[in-house]
């Protein structure tokens, strides 16, 4: 009985103690959520408002200035049936993604690989090699590539010079233009190769000191120790730079003008969006442009999720 | 804690309120934007006309200006919101589709004009009302470095040129400097070039009635002529043509690759600007037995929003912009040949050899032009677009002459039908 109470009391007491602790959480997490406050309403006004509002204009006829029509599943259908275009910028973007993120991906992870051997200076290098990543992005980059690859630009010049051989306009031409994208995105891996680095000093050294009195060579550390512990972290970069891969749109719009040229080649699927949207007004078709952009990376997200668990390894 | 947060919070709130307070007295002040697409040249004179239009009036002006591609973008944009500017730069290709769609003060009570000759006027009215005030006529123009044809023997050019003169006074030029140097840029994938040689025929982009004005078959000549002097030499690969989007500083002349282009008569104040040597304007080659082909344009309008707080100001500011001797003064003949009499007559006196020269030439082709082409129907700014990119597909020969041709004119059709 005694021990009962003392029970009750207890868990009364204990009850209580829960429900001010209850109590006190909620005014925590209020607290949190006041200081969330601007963002939350920020993604509400200016994400998930116009995200929605795309959804809906992505099944009308809208140029801007008259009101939209409700024309159902239209857009879809022309993009898939009559959008020779769209098929076009497809391609541009695949062709783009398939070179560009091994490539990138690669050259990160061996000048992270590099870095990581401790050479002298390691720091001043590793900033050296971020700055691209900070610039790249930019217009002022875009235009210097442009001045790079033009016909007579800088390359040709070096190229002349040294070879006596005369290149080609690589940006002007619809053959090769795609290629000066690719390199001006590799270019950039500073932010992969960062992430690299944080990732091969987890590594335990204690493996590869195993391994090297097992007599293992360098190549096949590297493959059966290094690799497999950084599988997080390339997957990791893998979903990033997919993602970043199909955004892709400063560069083209500014090497073509904004106009996807030459012949379409450089013709992203963000700037054929943008071109249809605000060039042309027609929001409703750019609205289902975007939508089925965000289906086709959502999708290869996932992808990419599933096939993970049959190379990318945890830990813990 | 509580007690100083809110104070804290407070107290940030009075900073914002009062921060606030100081431009509420300039909300009351008259205050209208303008808006206009252009070059370096025309933003200088233009801030410089609305200055001295503030100066005098007290009506304060915003004044923004973007190139051509980006201003439509951002006009339309602005206008959606229901925030377009007071006084917007129109072109004839987009106001039918503006002004039809209420987007425009209609001028004709505001601004009688009597200065204007009807025709000049009519270039800027939709639906029997006005809604664009003409800033100054041009034509399309031949553009050549006098330098370069003098040194061929070519002092001037005849008006009745046609092609095949152009074709041998080009092959003098390209031996100058063979392979580095052409006749003129590849005009196969300019839109007004296109126009301009179906005009001399007889014919137009698009009938009255908004349709496809021209064949299949009239694509693959024109693509045939310049596939021709392509291979002749006279013209530039497509890897040099395809380096130009239409911007003066992308175009072969400019970029000392060729001796002549294809431009709109007021664009000499702007070429003249980035290129050393000297420049002239010559009407475009005739087709054999076609006329030439030329008709005068409003090369831009003034309109006003239907939406502007202050109607009678944004019109007062049109009329000075395009009868008051010191705005036509200051703005010159950068727009084209002004309308008004009164102005021309000013600006004889006062302009320098490109300004005669353009006044000239305005002056020869209102006597040889053909009436102004029907107004281009709606989805007519794509089509700008797509012959560049069906025009070096051929150039570079990824489609053939008919196959592109075809490609052409389906495209356009489409493009017609949807808009």
């Amino acid at each position: 009985m005694a021990s009962s109470a003392a029970g009750t009391l207890g868990s009364a007491a204990a009850a209580a103690a829960t429900a001010a602790a209850a109590a006190a959480r909620r005014r925590r997490d209020l607290t949190g959520y006041a200081f969330l406050i601007p963002w939350i309403i920020g993604f509400l006004c200016f994400t998930l408002g116009p995200v929605s509002a795309s959804l809906y204009l992505s099944f009308t006829r809208f140029d801007l200035l008259t009101p939209p029509q409700w024309i159902g599943l239209d857009n879809y259908v022309r993009m898939f049936t009559a959008d020779a275009r769209f098929w076009q910028a497809l391609k541009v973007t695949f062709t783009y993604l398939l070179l560009e993120v091994p490539l990138k991906l690669a050259f990160a992870l061996a000048i992270a690989l590099l870095l990581d051997k401790g050479l002298r200076g390691a720091s001043l290098y590793r900033s050296l090699f971020y700055i691209p990543s900070l610039l790249g992005g930019s217009v002022a980059i875009a235009v210097l590539w442009r001045r790079l690859f033009e016909g007579n630009g800088t390359l040709n010049q070096i190229l002349l010079a040294l070879t006596g051989w005369q290149g080609p306009a690589w940006i002007a031409n619809p053959d090769t233009a795609i290629y000066t994208l690719v390199l001006l995105a590799v270019w950039q891996f500073g932010s992969p190769m960062i992430i690299f680095l944080a990732g091969l000093r987890q590594v335990p050294q204690d493996l590869y000191e195993a391994a090297a009195m097992d007599r293992a060579g360098p190549v096949r550390r590297f493959f059966r120790i290094t690799l497999p512990m950084i599988a997080p972290v390339v997957f990791f970069n893998m979903v990033l730079q997919i993602i970043d891969g199909f955004k892709v749109f400063t560069p083209a719009f500014v090497i073509s003008s904004g106009t996807g040229g030459p012949v379409d080649a450089t013709l992203v699927y963000t700037l054929y969006l943008y071109n249809e949207a605000f060039h042309y007004f027609r929001m409703g078709y750019a609205s289902a442009l975007a939508w089925v952009l965000l289906l086709i990376i959502g999708s290869f997200t996932c992808v990419s999720f599933v096939t993970s668990k049959y190379w990318v390894h945890y830990d813990d | 804690m509580n007690h100083s947060r809110r104070t804290f919070v407070s107290g940030a709130g009075l900073a914002v309120v009062a921060g606030l307070i100081p431009s509420l007295p300039f909300a009351q002040n008259l205050r209208l934007r303008a808006y206009w697409w252009g070059n370096p040249d025309r933003d200088k004179r233009t801030k410089a006309m609305l200055e001295a239009y503030s100066k005098k009036s007290g009506t304060q002006i915003a004044a923004e200006s973007l190139g051509w591609n980006d201003y439509w973008t951002k006009l339309a944009t602005q206008t959606a919101g229901g925030n377009a500017p007071d006084l917007i730069q129109m072109d004839y290709r987009y106001l039918f589709e503006y002004a039809r769609r209420g987007t425009l003060l209609p001028l004709d009570k505001l601004l009688p004009l009597p200065d204007f000759s009807p025709q000049e006027k009519d270039g800027g009215k939709v639906d029997g009302k006005l809604y664009g005030i003409n800033l100054g006529s041009n034509s399309k123009s031949l553009v050549y470095d006098t330098a370069v044809l003098a040194k061929v023997g070519v002092n001037t050019i005849d008006p009745n040129w046609n092609w095949d003169d152009f074709a041998r006074i080009g092959a003098e030029i390209i031996k100058i400097n063979p392979g580095k140097f052409w006749a003129s840029g590849d005009n196969s994938r300019q839109e007004t070039g296109f126009e301009q040689w179906l005009q001399a025929q007889g014919k137009n982009l698009y009938t009255p009635e908004g349709k496809v004005g021209f064949t299949r078959d009239d694509v693959a000549a024109w693509f045939d002529l310049w596939d021709k002097y392509r291979k002749a030499g006279l013209i530039p690969a497509p890897d040099v043509a395809a380096s130009n989007n239409g911007k003066i500083e992308e175009n072969e002349l400019t970029r000392g690759l060729a001796a002549m282009h294809f431009i709109h008569s007021n664009q000499i104040v702007a070429y003249q600007a980035l290129n050393k040597s000297k420049l002239a304007i010559a009407p475009f080659p005739r087709t054999k037995g076609g006329t030439s082909g030329h008709y005068i344009k409003p090369s831009q309008m003034m309109s006003v929003s239907a939406k502007t707080k202050a109607p009678e100001e944004a019109a007062k500011i049109v009329n000075y912009m395009v009868t008051d001797p010191e705005a036509v003064k200051i703005l010159g003949i950068e727009r084209g040949v002004p309308c008004s009499a009164a102005a021309r007559t000013l600006l004889l006196s006062e302009v320098d050899a490109l300004g005669k020269m353009q006044l000239d030439y305005v002056a020869m082709m209102t006597k040889l032009a053909i009436a102004l082409p029907p107004p281009p129907p709606k989805g007519a700014g794509e089509v700008e677009n797509l012959l560049r990119r069906v025009g070096d597909t051929v150039a570079f020969g990824k489609l053939s002459i008919k196959d592109g041709a075809q490609q052409f004119h389906s495209e356009v059709e489409s493009i017609l039908a949807r808009a």
